[in-house]
Order: C-alpha cells, then structure tokens, then sequence
C-alpha cells in the first residue's frame, strides 16, 4: 500500500478526476430527475435542451398533493415499512440466534427452507398467493401487506444475522452464565448489543428494500396505495399514450428522496456494517 | 428474569401485530384517494368502481353528479394508469373471481383481451338497448366490444380519433388549402420536406407504429389480418416509400414514441402526424389552433377511414351488485353520462346524438362531426394476446423499413404472426 503522503500530484488528480466522473455519473441524472419535475409540462421536451427551466414550478408536487393523495401515500408507507421492519427485525433476530446456537437437524433443514425462498421469483408464488390472502380476508389490508413485507425481508436479514452471530464466540455467553446471566439476560445485554452493526445494516438495507417494493403492494393490494406504487396512478393525458413526464419526475423525486437523505445520514454504518459482515478471522 | 423477558418478547409482538391491525377488513386503508370497500358486502344500491380517473382535478365532481343522477352509491379503487400494470392487475381480479370491484373502466387492449374470457356479464339485453346502441359508432362496438358470441361487453365511455393534424402555416406556405386524397397528401409531404424539415412525422418505436400501420392500411382498403390483401401491401409500400423513396419522413424515428414525435412537431420539423386526441400537447405549447396545428378530415385513400379509441365500462361477472351496477352503466351510457365525461373530463361523447347536443362546443367539435358523417369509424385490429402481436408486428416493420426484410417476406412474416396470435 502507498503511504498517503508519497502520492504523486498526478496519480491524486486521476484518482480525483474518476472520482468526479463516477460522482457526475450518479448525480445528473438525479438532477435531471429533479429539474423536470420543476418544468412545466409544455417545456419538457424543447430544444435546445434547458439544463434549469425557463418558468420552475412546483405545480406538480401540488398536483400530486391534491390530487393523487400523496400524503395518505406517504402515511401508508410509514406505517407499513415501519412495523415491517420493526417486527421482521425482532423476528429475524430471535430466528438468527436460534439457528446460530442451537445445531440440530430440523433448524439446518429450516434454514435451508428459509434461504431457499429467496431463489423464488415473485410472480411464480403471485396468484395463489393471491388468492390465499382473499380467502383469509387479509388481501388489502396493513395486516396482510406487512406479512408480506416481512417475509420478503426475513431470509436475508437472518442469513446475515445468523453469519455474524456466527463469528461472535459462543465462551462469551458462557461467560455471562457463569457470571449468573439468564437466557434471555445475555442474550439482550451481551449477545444483541455485539450484533449492532449488522442490525444497523439490515435495518438499513431492509428499509430500502421495502421503501423500494413496488410489486407487493401493487399485486396485493387495491385501496392502500405506497409510495412506490403511486407512479402507476399518475393521471393520463389527453390520450392513453401520453405519458404525464413532469409528474413522474415529481413522483420519481418523492420517492428517491427518503433513501438518499437515509443513506447520507447512515453511510457510515453502512459501510462500517458492511465490512464487519466481510472481514472474517 | 427469564419470565420477564419472555414477556416482554411476548408482549413486544403482540403490540406489533395489534398496531398493524389485527382484523382483515378492519385494517383497510382510508385515505382520500381511495373509496375501497368490500364490493360483496355492499348495500343494494351500492357499487365499487375500479377507475383510472380517479386523480382527475375533477373527478370528485364528477363523482358527485354521477351518484346523484344514477342514484348509486359509488365507492372507489384507482387503478393503475400504466397499461402494463393495469392490465395484469385487471387479469388478476377478473380471472380470479374477485366480486371486490363490479365496474370497471378498461381500454381497447383490455377488451381485446377479456371479451371472450366469460369474465365480463354481456350487457345488450339491459343497458345497450337499440336506441343507445345506435347512436355508438358501429364499427368500434363490432371491432372492439363484442365477443364472439355477439354479446356486448363494454359501454364506451368517449370517442377519441386517430386523426390527421397539420401544420396550417405549412399547408399554406405548400400553396394548398386542404388535403383531400392520397394525390394532395403526397403532393403536401413533398412541397414540405426541406431545409432539414419533413412533411410527415411517426412515431414508430415498433410497439407505437402500430397505430400508423392500421391507419395506411384501412386507408388503402386493405385488411391488417390479412396481408395477401392488395390494399394492406400498398400501406406499408406507402410507409416504406415515405421513408426510403420520396425521404418525406425521417428513417431514426423508429425510435421515436409519441412524446418525441409530438415535439418535434410543435418545434416546426413536421408538418403533418398522426395523432390521438384533441390537442392538448399542442395546446399547452401554444401551438393549437386554426391557424397553428389543427385536426383535419382524413384524406380519401382508397377510402376515407379512421380509427377511434375509448374507455370502456364493464361490468364483472362475479359482482354481488348486479342490479346496482346495471343502474350505473344505464346512466353512464345516457346523455346525462356522457355529457359529465365531457365537462368533466373533456371526453368527447360516443354517443353522435350526444355529440351533437349544445353542451358540446369547441373548435374540436367541427372537425369531430365532419369525420363522423365522412369516415368509416373502425376500433383498432387487434388480437387477445394484444402487446405481443403489436410489438412483433412493429419489430417486422422496422426491419422492412431498414431494408433488412422485403416486402413480401414482411408479408409473410406478418400474416404468421396473425395465426399465432389469432
């Protein structure tokens, strides 16, 4: 490794011009994104191209306020990432811990299970899911979506878990026993405290999953419309061809905008998490 | 100390699961864009609408007169606005048996799709009866809404052409006044193609070209199911020789959609598209008008035709409100119906009596009467498996145009993909 201070002038500048090159890659068309969602819709298209609009607007975030319910939206994602994160969590935990230190023969076939359903596509389970849901009245309902959410998330979230609780010596329990710790005593205060990195991962990378999940509440539900869903419900125009592209930009926005300000406020748990869960020895 | 946490672990998920709401119905949304309600459950004069308007401005007013005047209470479900999404979303409610929604709006591809299902109830005996049905435009309700049982499966909703629009500052500056035939058209795309400028724009991305294809082809009198016919040759000859012969319209539009194509009219380098609708792109980029871009009559080809599109109201098989629903789509296709569509919505009325009723005024309304009374009004050729067979017919299209297929291997390629999807 070159120490830092015997970095040559021209090799500080390649590496700070890529750097620029990868961050431009990524920002314009982020910028791009929010710059359409502030022009009118007559100038979306003119030539030459306009990199700041001649008239900026924020009819289309009003627009999407008044009339495509945007609040209740963002209400329904809250509460449904929220508790699907929360509950998956606790559930993924225990789960994690019980695989990790209790080798018997059904918990290996139940992980194998539990992993397995990750390598299923979603559409193959949709329909007789579907109609499942129906038939125990949970289809359209917190409920039965946050189920869904929850399952979407549990195999990967015990699969990491599970790997780190791996690496953490199991003498350390021993040693609480000794010291007159409960089960559940180390457990919660020596065994969960060691896991938060890993959990600040998962529940980073779980929130974004979900944030992002458009096929779920989009198959599985009718009247509760999420923020991922409600591209889909942006009005027509005109003709069913037009595509309203001002307000897909506003909408596109919205729904970037939590996972940027989450992964700005959290990238450096994300990155300490994810080399925790990397670096084995 | 293990009994307190084992309650507390308890205790923490019994929260959680109660917070997230316990019972089924009991946990439904209710939020302002969504009237969901259990459609099995509802009163007698009570039905759910599955609508794509629902995030119109104007759709509570809408709303409003549309129970009033039907005497129905409408509860609501917005449906997604992306074809894709709608239309597997749609499959899975009506395919399933789902009595949750009874009415619901679909367009030209949906019905193409559903009319022979079984899953949509037929309507001719109650709410198309002969004094409505003949006011509808006969050629659509053939093509587009009737199984091939003869049942009448959808109310349409609106008309929508698929007319010619034209530059007027460019019809002028070609010395002519008008377009008349296939002589006045060609003559109009040749006197406008210059200085970087073409007198005909497409979009013809191969799932979009669709539209301009069938257009040639009724205009020639041929028959886009059948491509041994003279008639449908010719149109795609005329499409080929617009682009490669006479370079009266630009080659790389194939992957021009009708965003693009429609920009590059309002900014001057067409001077005559294909368009849907009544204008409102042209409108908002102050380009509208008698004197700007405006519709015309279809030119007379081998004869004068034109296409039309709409939305539908269909009534789900497995509906629980039958009765309520019935009620509904009487008033939905009435002239008090229509003529909310067209306040509210500004959907020109299907029904010509309608139509032609003071309530309907605007410029568009001339035209609209003029392609009425002089064209044949057809709903677009399509097959149950409708994306497939539009995206592969497009795909035939473009390899012609570029030269990578002939004519009559386009021909036979496309008479294949006809019996496939047939």
């Amino acid at each position: 490794m070159i120490p830092k201070n015997s970095r040559s002038v021209p090799l500080t500048l390649i590496i700070w011009g890529l750097a620029a090159i990868v961050a431009f890659l990524i920002l314009f068309p982020l910028w791009w994104i929010f710059i359409s969602s502030i022009t009118p819709a007559g100038e979306l298209f003119s030539k030459p191209v306009k990199y700041w609009p001649a008239h900026p607007t924020l009819d289309s975030y009003r627009y999407l306020i008044k009339n495509v319910g945007l609040l209740p939206k963002i209400g329904n994602t809250a509460i449904i990432v929220g508790l699907s994160i929360l509950i998956g969590m606790i559930i993924s935990v225990m789960a994690a811990f019980s695989f990790a230190r209790f080798r018997t023969r059904g918990l290996s076939i139940a992980v194998g299970f539990l992993l397995a359903s990750m390598l299923i596509p979603d559409v193959v389970t949709a329909r007789p899911l579907y109609d499942f849901l129906r038939s125990v009245h949970l289809y359209d309902t917190y409920t039965g979506l946050i189920i869904l959410y929850i399952s979407g998330i549990l195999p990967f979230t015990v699969l990491i878990l599970q790997n780190y609780l791996n690496d953490i010596p199991v003498s350390i329990e021993e040693s609480a026993s000794i010291d007159g710790c409960g089960f559940f005593q180390s457990m919660f205060y020596v065994t969960i405290p060691l896991l938060r990195p890993a959990l600040a991962t998962v529940c980073i990378v779980n929130f974004i999953t979900c944030l992002n999940n458009f096929f779920t509440p989009l198959f599985y539900s009718n009247g509760i419309s999420v923020l991922s869903t409600a591209i889909t419900q942006l009005p027509l125009r005109d003709n069913m061809y037009a595509v309203p592209w001002d307000l897909v930009s506003a909408m596109g926005w919205i729904i970037i905008l939590p996972i940027i300000i989450f992964v700005a406020i959290f990238q450096r748990q994300i990155m300490e998490g994810i080399m925790a869960g990397g670096v084995k020895g | 100390m293990k009994r307190f946490w084992s309650l507390f672990l308890t205790g923490s998920l019994t929260i959680a699961v109660a917070l997230s709401g316990c019972s089924g119905n009991g946990s439904r949304a209710n939020e302002t864009t969504s009237g969901t309600k259990d459609a099995g459950n509802a009163g007698k004069d009570e039905i759910t609408l599955y609508t794509i308007q629902s995030t119109n401005p104007k759709f509570q007013d809408w709303l409003k007169e549309a129970e009033e005047k039907s005497g129905v209470k409408i509860n609501w479900v917005a449906a997604p606005t992306d074809s894709d999404t709608r239309q597997q979303k749609v499959s899975t409610i009506l395919s399933s048996g789902d009595n949750t929604v009874d009415i619901l709006e679909i367009n030209d591809e949906m019905a193409t799709s559903f009319k022979n299902a079984g899953w949509l109830e037929p309507l001719q005996d109650t709410v198309l009866t002969d004094d409505v049905l003949n006011q509808l435009p006969q050629g659509y309700m053939k093509d587009m809404l009737t199984s091939s049982k003869g049942d009448l499966i959808g109310v349409p909703s609106y008309t929508g052409y698929l007319g010619l629009w034209v530059d007027q500052k460019k019809l002028e500056a070609a010395g002519m006044t008008s377009i008349n035939n296939e002589e006045d058209f060609v003559k109009f795309l040749k006197a406008t193609t210059k200085d970087g400028q073409y007198g005909y724009g497409g979009s013809w991305e191969k799932t979009y070209v669709f539209n301009e294809i069938a257009t040639f082809v009724n205009l020639f009198g041929g028959d886009y199911f059948d491509w041994s016919n003279e008639g449908s040759r010719k149109a795609v000859k005329f499409m080929y020789d617009m682009a490669n012969t006479w370079k009266v319209t630009p080659v790389d539009q194939i992957a021009d959609k009708y965003e693009q194509m429609n920009q590059k009219f309002i900014d001057g380098k067409y001077a005559s598209v294909f368009m849907w609708g009544t204008g409102t792109d042209y409108k908002q980029a102050n380009r509208y008008g008698e004197d700007q871009i405006h519709m015309i009559n279809m030119p007379e080809f081998a004869k004068r035709s034109i296409f039309t599109d709409s939305w539908s109201y269909v009534l789900n098989s497995a509906s629980k409100n039958k009765d309520a629903a019935i009620k509904f789509l009487k008033y939905a296709a009435s002239e008090d119906g229509e003529l909310n569509g067209w306040k509210n919505f500004d959907r020109y009325p299907a029904r010509a009596d309608v139509a032609a009723k003071e309530e309907v005024a605007g410029d568009i309304k001339t035209i609209y009467n003029e392609i009425q009374s002089t064209n044949e009004v057809h709903g677009r050729p399509m097959l149950p498996q409708t994306m497939e067979f539009i995206s592969e017919m497009g795909t035939l299209f473009q390899n012609y145009i570029q030269d990578k297929i002939t004519l009559d291997d386009f021909c036979k390629k496309a008479q294949e993909a006809v019996e496939r999807y047939k």
